[in-house]
């Protein structure tokens, strides 16, 4: 990454607000107070972080904003859940989960989206609820209203930072959306699949004429996504609750976290999926903003987009 | 076009609209049960949201995701204004549309940076602050304070004094819903129409079409929100109470997709939409069908309607064929001093001087040679420095839209046209802004159009087109009224050979026709030494010849940059 | 619960219990053993399905009972047409249902009704068309606190209250946080009458209101942590409840506090979501007889549904609370005279008359009256959760707090006191 003056200066202002927001949440609370909060905000917004980076990931390879990754999460926990439930060994529970998103992911990608590949971005965004209704009915119909719990090992383990017991859990979510932004940017930029990615995303009708077998790169990166909103799913099931509506809409917040990044930079996704959580978490300090809080994803994504565009024309931008 | 043709055009989707709001007014309200007349009231306040949206949408280009958001302002405000004043509905439902109109300003401001998929996020964005603002401080039920939420609800919202009752409550939503329809038809028709066609296709072609492109986006999304918060306000009415539930961001993505697959150009599109949104899973409940089934049954529908139906289902309906009656009805130069552009490190014109005071100056060049980011720098599209005056104007201190109602005009490569306006509304759009009477605007159209040949096909649509009548129509908007300066091009681009003659006899005659200023670019080195008295050469950027044409293309060092090249 | 699991569960649940033992048929209406062949009875009843959460149980048990009584003699020889409708959970859909069953089906009666908005929706509705509604699963306020709604179950402030007086007397506990959903008519309502509970008797309480659009639970935990309170009330729906508690079990918080719920966590499948690890810690209300309960409605219910129910549908308390509501129904309609009971002001005026109805599935008397609130049921049980099921800790006990005075004068008045 070449490091220039703008890039610089974002950075300089990012670290200024963000010491700016925190100072102001949690003025005259112990520090110990502030740790507790802002530790368990980082665990939340690991979980935005990962949402983020699996929806970018899709669409800067294909151009699809995919509404129903959360439905296909849901629908991973929910059936690893019921496997668990049938007594089958809890690791195999887990893979079968991420492969019936991985499965519904493909489904999409091969059977559907390219019937849509006429509409503009948008529509093709949109109709991806369509997908998401489908499967939020299905597995409403198989697992009706109950209470259930999904719980994976690592709960169990923990290690206190600044006061506050932290899971093995929250732990892999951070790590994984670290692990995650790392692999899928040297793919990109060493791995001829990746270029070929890059590409299509750019340019895919210029892309067909160069000879990238499109359908194969587009499925690869369906495959990909179909296995993180399988595994996000669990994590969600885990860490937010086994509801599939819940973990349906976590998308939105999620979608909150890939604006940060323009839907383009994971690393940026990430600082901003985990900046939304710190944020979030703090706001409970204050008796004002407290009950609000829910709010944090949609403002920090609005400004963090209006931040990047700033000094752009649409005169012959591109439709975006 | 006069506002009165709007009522004596008689197409069949007219006709069909006049059928539809004579039985939704008068008839439906008398034969409906009491569940399907709830269910019919809810579905018409939906169907003005969703009006509001599907102009937005077909008409102008940018999507909202906010709608059922702002209903949920519109709503806010009802219910707060119900139990907090004695305000008869009707001002209740007039501040509430007002107060959803601001927020819909307020949204419209991301539009002036964002478009397409990044503007509609945005928009997302505010429907999920909307949802959580509506969960936290949830909607006034009768309670004291601000928020005016108590723990039990007190007695629903007060309905309009002449529509107490349920059927009577339809008959009064449905009047205004089709006010609602009515409002954006003569905005569609009139100046904002042409101006947001205009801008759907290419903010570059509205600029140069003298469209104040700010004002127009603020205006389209200052209906849209207008509209929302008629519809919350009446949709607050018709339940007496409203719950989060009813307005969460997932909805107005929904009501979004489902305007798409109604078919957003239409009017009866929004009824499909509202149709589908409300009546289908009202049905499908009455029916006894799992709620769960019935998400799939729909979500199926949606994708369905989206591979097979892209222009919605209204267009499958209607054929839509709108027959407009259309009314029967000083020599310049230019000159740039040291003109310097430069994208990042890339210098796209390097210190250009020239004078154009010949009837019809042709620019070439190879490929990157810096033709069009002249003409865009004339235009006022692109930053840059040094000076480009005509007469007494600088118009390097204009902003590109008064650039146009000064009297400079360009086509573009590729031209810009609005597909959903006839032939005649394309040209009058260029006149939109001048302060002079319809009827001379009328007159000068039809001069042009009869200038270009075209004034039989005045009410042609731009869709039905072939290419070189596409040009024809492109050349009429740049002599309609009075311009100083034109600017063509790549005019010629993908023309047979005889209809490049025609057209090189249309630039020779535009002196004649209006004493303006030609600045033609084009590779055919035919039509630029037909037609150019005088020809400009530039190569990476730097003018390297400017001298009468026939001079120029002997040129060894222009044999050499451009004709070398050209003759590959 | 789980389509695929359920029946077994329910058949280990009160097999195990000995509850079938007895497989004499279910008592239902005159009990004569003969379908009833007459002109229907329309009967409305309103759920609501769909996500987030399905409240159809009452209907379910209602509409078993109806048809078991049809089975039996009906109403003077004449059936009841049950009609359900679904509110989805959305309030448009509520009205519309209401219309259609009051006006275009023209119902007699409206019973068994369990939703979460419907009652909010409607209760002006109800009272424009003199229609006493015997709702029988209600979470908001306006169920308890209009003219013409009158519910066999008691909603989160009588089973709020409940958890706390009995943590309150025997446990000793004096400062609570009351964990609910930041909606008035819900969670304002029922934590306020916690509050004012507490502090008539001495101690404190204070509310922690989540946001139901918020995903994360943890910093409503930290926040509820921070009121320093000695007691946490998980005054919330079971899923969300089995959330913050995770949350709770994730910081190791057990042991720092007591812990009470109100009914919502009475549910068969809450102690094994819960796992080992809350086993014998949490205080939960029953607002109705336990489901292993030996009395005669308790019973007989349980037959019912066997015998006239789908295999798949719920037995829980909003099950018992519909059964309750159609046999006091039925026991109304029976009383009055054959020609008056396709008569909708007669059957309201007969429902408005009820006056200390008795079940060995209510603690207290079951009575309608004019007034403009309805709360019959304001005493319960509290059962603690052991060993994946439920232990009674104490059984029928009247609920002391003020918010209760204008009912118990109430039923000074009908000679029920």
């Amino acid at each position: 990454m070449i490091l220039n003056r703008s890039i610089v200066f974002s950075a300089m202002l990012y670290l200024i607000a963000i010491t700016a927001v925190v100072a102001v949440l949690g003025y005259g609370k112990p520090l110990k107070v502030i740790g507790l909060f802002a530790v368990s905000g980082l665990a939340t917004g690991a979980l935005y972080a990962l949402g983020g980076i699996g929806l970018v990931v899709l669409y800067r390879a294909t151009g699809v904003l995919n509404i129903a990754y959360g439905a296909m999460g849901a629908a991973a926990a929910m059936f690893a859940w019921q496997l668990g439930q049938w007594g089958i060994f809890a690791p195999l529970t887990w893979v079968c989960g991420i492969a019936l998103a991985l499965v519904l992911s493909l489904a999409y990608g091969r059977g559907i989206a390219p019937r849509l590949a006429f509409q503009p971005p948008v529509v093709k965004a949109v109709a991806t609820l369509g997908a998401a209704l489908i499967i939020l009915g299905g597995v409403n119909f198989f697992w009706v209203d109950d209470v259930r719990k999904f719980s994976l090992p690592t709960d169990t383990i923990g290690i206190q930072i600044l006061g506050l017991r932290v899971t093995a859990t929250r732990l892999i979510v951070l790590l994984t959306a670290i692990a995650v932004v790392i692999v899928i940017q040297s793919y990109l930029k060493r791995s001829v699949r990746g270029l070929q990615m890059r590409s299509i995303a750019n340019d895919r009708a210029l892309s067909a004429l160069l000879g990238i077998p499109i359908l194969r790169v587009e499925t690869l990166a369906w495959g990909i996504s179909g296995l993180l909103a399988g595994f996000t799913g669990l994590l969600f099931g885990d860490l937010i609750r086994l509801e599939p509506t819940v973990i349906t809409f976590m998308v939105i917040p999620a979608i909150a976290a890939a604006i940060c990044g323009r839907l383009e930079n994971l690393w940026l996704v990430l600082i901003g999926g985990l900046s939304i959580g710190l944020i979030e978490s703090l706001m409970t300090l204050s008796p004002l903003l407290k009950t609000i809080r829910p709010v944090t994803p949609f403002v920090i994504a609005v400004l963090a987009m209006l931040w990047m565009q700033r000094g752009m024309r649409l005169i012959f931008d591109e439709e975006k | 076009m006069n506002p009165l043709s709007i009522i004596s055009s008689q197409s069949a989707s007219t006709k069909l609209a006049y059928v539809f709001g004579l039985v939704g007014f008068v008839v439906l309200p008398s034969v409906l049960g009491a569940q399907w007349t709830d269910i019919v009231t809810s579905t018409t306040c939906f169907a003005i949201a969703a009006a509001g949206i599907a102009f937005l949408y077909g008409r102008v280009g940018m999507v909202s995701l906010t709608q059922v958001g702002l209903m949920g302002v519109g709503g806010w405000i009802m219910l707060r204004l119900s139990h907090g004043t004695m305000l008869p509905f009707e001002v209740n439902l007039i501040l509430a549309a007002l107060g959803a109109m601001g927020f819909g300003v307020i949204l419209s401001l991301p539009s002036l940076r964002l478009r397409g998929l990044y503007l509609a996020l945005i928009t997302l964005m505010a429907a999920g602050g909307f949802e959580v603002l509506f969960a936290s401080f949830q909607f006034p039920n009768g309670g004291d304070g601000f928020w005016g939420v108590q723990t039990t609800t007190e007695a629903g919202v007060r309905r309009p004094a002449i529509a107490l009752s349920d059927s009577a409550y339809l008959r009064y939503v449905i009047g205004c819903a089709i006010l609602g329809f009515l409002l954006i038809e003569v905005n569609r028709r009139l100046k904002p129409g042409r101006a947001w066609a205009m801008l759907s296709q290419s903010e570059a072609a509205a600029m140069s079409a003298s469209v104040n492109v700010v004002r127009h986006k603020i205006w389209a999304f200052t209906l849209s929100g207008f509209l929302a918060g008629v519809a919350g306000a009446l949709l607050a009415g018709n339940i007496g109470l409203l719950d989060p539930s009813t307005f969460r961001a997932g909805e107005s993505i929904l009501l979004f997709a489902l305007v798409v697959v109604g078919g957003s150009t239409y009017w009866l599109g929004c009824i499909i939409a509202a149709v589908l949104y409300r009546i289908l899973p009202a049905l499908l409940n009455d029916w006894g069908l799992d709620p769960d089934l019935a998400f799939i049954i729909f979500g199926i529908g949606l994708l369905h309607a989206l591979i097979t139906a892209p222009k919605g289902i209204a267009s499958q309906i209607l054929r839509l064929r709108p027959q407009v009656v259309a009314p029967k009805e000083a020599h310049q130069s230019i000159e740039i001093t040291d003109l310097n552009v430069r994208f990042g490190g890339v210098i796209a014109l390097d210190n250009v001087s020239a004078t154009f005071d010949k009837a019809v100056v042709g620019i070439i060049g190879p490929n990157g040679a810096g033709k069009t980011t002249l003409m865009n720098a004339i235009s006022g599209f692109i930053a840059n420095t040094g000076t480009i005056q005509s007469g007494a104007t600088l118009l390097t201190s204009l902003a590109p839209h008064k650039r146009s109602q000064w009297g400079l005009r360009r086509s573009f490569q590729r031209e810009e046209l609005s597909e959903n306006l006839n032939i005649f509304d394309n040209v009058l759009v260029q006149l939109d802004a001048d302060p002079v009477p319809s009827a001379d605007k009328w007159a000068a159209v039809n001069k042009a159009l009869a200038f270009v040949g075209l004034q039989d096909q005045a009410e042609k649509m731009v869709a039905d087109l072939g290419g070189f009548e596409r040009r024809l129509v492109d050349l009429a908007k740049c002599v309609v009224g009075a311009p100083r300066v034109i600017l063509l091009d790549e005019p010629a681009g993908g023309m047979s050979s005889d209809e490049t003659t025609q057209l090189a006899d249309l630039i020779l005659a535009i002196r004649d026709h209006c004493s303006a200023q030609v600045l033609l670019i084009d590779h055919d080195v035919d039509l630029v030494a037909k037609v150019c008295e005088d020809t400009m050469v530039l190569d990476f950027g730097r003018k390297i010849a400017m001298a009468p044409t026939a001079q120029v293309l002997k040129d060894p060092a222009v044999v050499k940059a451009y004709l070398g090249s050209a003759e590959e | 619960m789980n389509r695929l699991i359920l029946p077994l569960v329910v058949v280990m649940a009160f097999g195990a219990n000995g509850a079938l033992a007895d497989e004499s048929a279910p008592q239902c209406g005159t009990n004569t053993g003969e379908a009833a062949t007459g002109e229907p009875i329309k009967v409305g009843g309103i759920h609501g399905n769909a996500a987030p959460g399905d409240f159809s149980s009452s209907t379910d048990s209602a509409a078993a009972y109806f048809s078991c009584v049809n089975a039996n003699g009906g109403i003077h020889g004449r059936p009841i047409e049950y009609l359900v409708e679904n509110d989805q959970w959305n309030p448009e859909l509520a009205g519309q249902a209401a219309s259609k069953l009051l006006v275009d089906e023209a119902v007699v009666a409206m019973v068994g009704n369990g939703s979460f908005l419907e009652m909010a929706v409607n209760a002006g509705t109800y009272k424009d068309a003199d229609m006493m509604v015997m709702a029988s699963a209600c979470a908001v306020s306006e169920c308890f606190e209009s003219s013409n709604i009158v519910s066999t179950n008691q909603g989160p402030l009588g089973s709020n209250v409940g958890v706390i007086q009995y943590m309150q007397e025997e446990l000793g506990v004096q400062s609570v946080a009351c964990i609910s959903l930041a909606i008035p008519n819900v969670g304002t309502w029922s934590c306020d009458a916690v509050a004012g509970y507490m502090e008539n008797n001495g101690g404190s309480a204070q509310s922690v209101l989540l946001n139901p659009a918020a995903p994360d639970v943890n910093s409503a935990m930290l926040e509820a942590i921070a009121t320093g309170a000695d007691t946490m009330l998980i005054n919330l729906p079971a899923g969300l409840a089995t959330a913050v508690l995770k949350a709770a079990e994730e910081q190791d918080l057990r042991d720092a506090y007591k812990w009470g719920a109100p009914t919502t966590l009475y549910d068969l499948s809450v102690p094994a979501a819960l796992g080992e690890y809350w086993d014998g810690h949490i205080y939960v209300n029953a607002e109705l007889a336990p489901f292993t309960d030996g009395g005669d409605d308790n019973q007989n219910w349980i037959k019912v549904m066997d015998g006239f129910a789908n295999d798949d549908d719920p037995r829980d308390t909003f099950s018992q609370s519909g059964y309750l509501s159609a046999k006091f129904f039925v026991e109304t309609l029976l009383k009055m005279d054959a020609n008056d009971v396709g008569d909708r002001e007669k059957v309201n005026n007969a429902i408005t008359a009820i006056n200390g109805y008795a079940s060995d599935l209510m603690c207290g008397p079951y009575y309608v009256g004019e007034a403009d609130f309805h709360y019959p049921n304001h005493a319960g049980h509290v059962v603690l959760i052991k060993d994946g099921s439920f232990d009674v800790v104490r059984d029928c006990f009247e609920y002391n707090s003020a918010y209760f005075d204008p009912h118990a004068e109430i039923e000074k008045q009908l000679g029920l006191r």
